[in-house]
Parts: structure tokens; C-alpha cells; sequence
């Protein structure tokens, strides 16, 4: 990868991280199981002991709020 | 399925945790819905995002940062990317 890629991908993967400190830890609870430890949404209902359809709704807000402050800190994609 | 499911199914739809038939009932309301497409496409780029946070190391190596002075200007550098590197106290990395 050339040294200028390289660079814009860790400054990218730094402001993904503050992206994701500014989100409430509900919504940071639902994407470290449901992304960074792939977890089936039928899986995290059964360890978290909630209605199936809370861990739906809680995942795409979680995403939507991802994405709304990754606009905020102008990530470009 | 309604719009309103169909949206509550997204987040799992994204990061793949649907089941097989909520994944397929998810997509045939996608192929025919436009609003849902459009919201879809809001969120459809941050598991890239977030393989970033996973692949990167939370600093740069030091030899990246020889390798950015020996570069020299790039054209396709951004200018968000010196201004981020300005906000996380990296502009040294950048002036050289």
C-alpha cells in the first residue's frame, strides 16, 4: 500500500473511533456483539435476554447513529 | 413485510446477523422498495468503516512516517486528512 493510502486508512480508523466513543453504550453494546464479535441477532436477544424484535431495532439504530457521526467528524464515505 | 420492519431488519441485514429467511424476506422488500434502498445505502459502507478499527493499529508504525515525507505531495491526499491529522495531534506526522 502506498504510504499515503496507508496514512488516509489510519486516519480514517482514528475517526471511525471517535465515531463510535460518541455513541451511547447501549448502541456500542449492540455493534461489539453484533459486529466485532458476529454475533446472530437471534444470539444477542438470548444473551442480553431481550424481545428479538429490541435487538433489531436497537442494531439499525446503533448503525444510523454510527453513520450520523461519522458525517459529524467527515469521514467522506 | 412493511417498511417499518423491513428498516428494523437493516441493521442485522448490514452486519449479517439475519436469519437465512428474515435475510431473504428483508431483500425482496429491498427490490422493490426505494425508500428502503436509500436507507440501506446510508448504511451499507460501515462494516468497511468499521474493518478499519479492527485492522489498524491505534498509532502509525514509525517507518510510515518517512515513507508519507519521502511521498511528497499526492494528488489524491484530501484535505480532511490534514485536518484530521490536525485534530488527533498528528500534524507533525504530516509537516515532516
Amino acid at each position: 500500500m502506498a504510504a499515503v493510502d496507508e496514512l488516509d486508512s489510519l486516519l480514517q480508523a482514528e475517526v471511525v473511533r471517535a465515531a463510535l466513543d460518541r455513541l451511547s453504550s447501549e448502541h456500542q453494546q449492540m455493534l461489539d456483539l453484533a459486529y466485532f464479535r458476529g454475533l446472530m441477532q437471534v444470539e444477542i436477544a438470548g444473551r442480553l435476554d431481550l424481545p428479538l424484535g429490541t435487538v433489531k431495532s436497537r442494531t439499525y439504530y446503533a448503525l444510523k447513529a454510527l453513520r450520523l457521526a461519522c458525517d459529524e467528524l467527515g469521514v467522506d464515505q | 413485510m412493511t417498511c417499518e420492519q423491513a428498516r428494523h431488519h437493516l441493521g442485522g441485514y448490514v452486519l449479517g446477523g439475519l436469519s437465512p429467511a428474515e435475510q431473504a424476506n428483508t431483500r425482496a422488500h429491498l427490490q422493490r422498495c426505494g425508500d428502503c434502498r436509500n436507507d440501506l445505502a446510508e448504511l451499507e459502507g460501515l462494516p468497511r468503516l468499521l474493518d478499519l478499527v479492527v485492522q489498524e493499529p491505534a498509532q502509525p508504525p514509525p517507518s510510515l512516517r518517512d515513507r508519507v515525507v519521502a511521498a511528497g505531495p499526492h494528488p489524491r491526499s484530501k484535505r480532511w486528512l490534514a485536518v484530521a491529522a490536525a485534530a488527533l495531534g498528528w500534524s507533525r506526522l504530516l509537516r515532516g
